[in-house]
């Protein structure tokens, strides 16, 4: 697991706030948990429908100024919105019902390809290279 | 050291200390501590008050990390 930190710009407060972010090269696009992407100021830019297993799912697309490195970024992300029974670890009785772990989103951002395919060959190399 | 490098150095030793904690590391030690995660936005409010120097932080989970299908 790669985790690194990246500055979001906050539209209310107009400031960079730091996160920490789990790199996924599995996922497409960037994704910010709702609660903390409303609080950021982060504007929707349309819808994306996607296949999740069996159903679709359908998620607020939007555009995230990122800071990375002393670099900036602006890069497609999505904003999901997770359930607060989730931003916790599991409850013995919820065992079998759900992972142990609180959901990633609570605490960090995820970074995909739309961050990792905006790299540098040399950030790219640093970042998967160590 | 950067206090991202200085967490992936010494992350087996946070995780047994500080397990299922936040931490807030800093100047090359752990600054502060709460319990369980916490949201981004408060963490950057409270490291801004008490960090001198570069900061970051990190979440220690009970159990290792379950990866998003």
């Amino acid at each position: 697991m790669i985790l690194i930190d990246v500055d979001l710009w906050n539209a209310v407060k107009k400031e960079f706030e730091l996160f920490e972010a789990l790199v996924d090269t599995g996922s497409s696009y960037c994704v910010i948990e709702k609660s903390i992407a409303d609080a950021l100021g982060l504007e929707m830019d349309g819808i994306l429908h996607l296949w999740q297993m069996g159903e679709p799912l359908n998620v607020p697309l939007a555009k995230i100024r990122c800071r990375y490195k002393g670099e900036e970024y602006m890069i497609d992300g999505l904003v999901v919105e997770i359930k607060d029974s989730y931003k916790r670890p599991m409850l013995p009785e919820e065992e079998c019902t759900r992972p142990e772990s609180p959901h990633p989103l609570t605490n960090r951002v995820i970074i995909g390809n739309t961050f990792i395919d905006s790299l540098s060959e040399e950030e790219y190399t640093k970042l998967f290279g160590r | 050291m950067e206090p991202r490098e200085w967490v992936n150095k010494h992350i087996k030793e946070l995780r047994n200390k500080f397990i299922g904690k936040t931490v807030i590391v800093s100047e090359n030690k752990v600054i502060k501590t709460f319990d369980g995660p916490v949201n981004p936005l408060k963490i950057n409010e409270v490291a801004r008050k008490i960090c001198k120097e570069k900061w970051c932080y990190t979440y220690l989970p009970e159990s290792e990390e379950e990866y998003l299908l």
